[in-house]
């Protein structure tokens, strides 16, 4: 393992690459004084390993079987469940991994519809961690689905982290689609400077700076359809079963991506008043974009 | 074009009795009031392009304060910050004091005005300052660099992606997606872009369309 230390700049090359993955461009920049494309392959192939894994679209993937009652769960995913059922806990429901059945009654990924009443309160049945039910390490609760796609990403990006850190390489970024983990200064003692998209338009609203840490958005602009109207996006309430209302975007900035990630989910679900509570007491930078346009900063202990 | 330029550009746009200089702030944005809002955006829009519409953030309402502009008067704000990417304006909608979603009120930003009435409204021009290379768009398909384009040329350029054709047009040192073989579009509904913070794509066809010179190392959204 080589330290990293800035007398080395001159010998710091800067590597780049990007893959299609995860539904979205994987970029990973390092800066090292070896060859940094084999630990970035395997870094990649990290990513593409949990993808598949995970996936709640591909038939046969092991998420798939373990809802089936088919798969026993592994230390892997009993260690992911375990920070759902934990945050489930600390959003008061506004964050809840049992979700799927209600994700794939409006189709979000893949032909998204505006479902009837009726048929969200039939959904809304099988949703809620608490009806989760296990036994010989198997789901035996019959139609309750797990759905980890509000942080699955942000865990890639960690795990591919660690994979770049165990074979050396200090100084990286990783960016899935909007979902960065960074680690050690930029050459030059810089921080990696990461700019949050304006949802209402074009441009940026706020440049954070990054030495060690990970930030993830979560918003209503990438994916929603509008009928009649009025815009339907697919960051849905667990308990309403409905698009959660009054915020058009929440940055979340933590140590690991998959907190980002799914505190992002679980406060734009939350809302505004419970945001800044939140971010206290969890530690976390939050930063929100409400319905009026306005922006809001908490837990920023600068 | 730097920020002299762009002043000198708008009180001459404008004629010194539109105008009036209000105020100049800490971060070197000024701020103009005039009695004809329409017209001004109008001279103004002929010489530096399209305006993005943008909500108002705290900035924007410290700036409003200390003109002493922000009231049930005003009515069309427009804000020019000063940010390291090539001149643009950017428009904020105030209706009794509140700020609008532009998106969802209206599609075209003179439109609003021409409806609105005469009367005395707070137009603060903000600017973006030097460009630092926004001058070239980068054409990546399927995470590989492939063509760089020339902004300051007009013109058509057609590519082929996972899925089919894409076609992009240069118009006034910004570029769009105008055809793509998608079916959401979402790449081509994006629009003309300029700035080093945007990018269009086209997650079908593996397409990435980004401006060069951003000092950014990554957006999240």
């Amino acid at each position: 393992m080589l330290p990293y230390c800035s007398k080395r700049e001159e010998n710091l090359k800067e590597y780049s690459r990007t893959r299609f993955l995860l539904g979205t461009y994987v970029t990973i920049r390092a800066y090292s004084v070896f060859d940094a494309g084999p630990a970035i392959r395997r870094a990649f192939k990290e990513i593409e390993r949990i993808s598949r894994k995970y996936s709640f679209e591909r038939e046969g993937s092991y998420l798939n079987n373990l809802n089936k009652g088919v798969s026993e769960l592994d230390r892997e995913t009993v260690t992911l469940l375990n920070f759902a059922l934990k945050l489930c806990n600390d959003s008061n429901g506004a964050f809840d991994p049992t979700v799927g059945r209600l994700k794939l009654l409006w189709g979000f990924n893949k032909k998204p519809r505006l479902p009837a009443p009726e048929e969200i309160k039939e959904a809304l049945k099988y949703v809620g961690a608490e009806k989760l039910k296990i036994k010989d390490n198997k789901f035996i609760s019959k139609g309750i689905f797990l759905d980890f796609s509000a942080f699955a990403k942000g865990y890639a990006v960690d795990r591919a982290g660690e994979i770049l850190k165990k074979e050396g390489i200090n100084s990286f970024l990783i960016d899935a689609g909007g979902d960065i983990k960074v680690s050690g200064e930029k050459p030059g003692g810089e921080a990696w400077q990461i700019g949050i998209k304006n949802p209402l338009g074009k441009g940026i609203i706020k440049v954070i700076e990054l030495i060690d840490g990970a930030i993830a958005t979560s918003g209503d602009y990438e994916n929603f359809f509008v009928k009649d109207g009025t815009r339907y996006h697919h960051l849905l309430n667990p308990k309403t079963g409905y698009p959660a209302r009054g915020l058009h975007s929440v940055s979340v900035v933590a140590p690991t991506d998959m907190e980002a990630d799914a505190f992002a989910s679980a406060v734009f679900v939350m809302g505004k008043e419970r945001a800044e509570r939140f971010a206290v007491s969890h530690k976390i930078r939050v930063i929100l974009v409400d319905d009026a346009g306005k922006i809001w900063d908490f837990g920023n202990s600068n | 074009m730097n920020r002299r330029e762009f002043l000198t550009l708008a009180i001459s746009a404008l004629g010194a009795s539109a105008f009036k200089l209000r105020a100049k702030n800490n971060d070197g944005s000024v701020i103009f009031t005039t009695a004809n809002p329409a017209e001004a955006i109008k001279r103004l829009g002929r010489e530096i392009g399209s305006f993005k519409l943008i909500p108002a953030d705290e900035e924007t309402r410290r700036l409003l304060s200390i003109s002493g502009g922000w009231g049930t008067g005003s009515r069309a704000i427009v804000f020019v910050r000063e940010l390291e990417s090539p001149v643009e304006t950017s428009v904020t909608f105030v209706e009794k004091g509140k700020i609008k979603d532009p998106r969802k009120k209206y599609s075209s930003f003179y439109s609003y005005l021409s409806r609105e009435k005469k009367g005395k409204y707070l137009v603060s021009v903000v600017f973006e300052g030097p460009s630092m290379g926004g001058n070239r768009a980068v054409v990546e398909i399927n995470g590989r660099r492939i063509a760089e384009i020339n902004l300051k040329k007009d013109g058509k350029y057609r590519y082929k992606g996972h899925k089919g054709d894409m076609v992009f047009e240069v118009k006034n040192g910004k570029i769009a997606a105008i055809e793509s073989s998608c079916d959401k579009k979402i790449c081509v509904h994006t629009g003309f872009i300029s700035s080093p913070h945007e990018k269009i794509v086209c997650i079908p066809n593996r397409v990435v369309v980004s401006i060069e010179g951003s000092s950014l190392d990554g957006i999240s959204f």
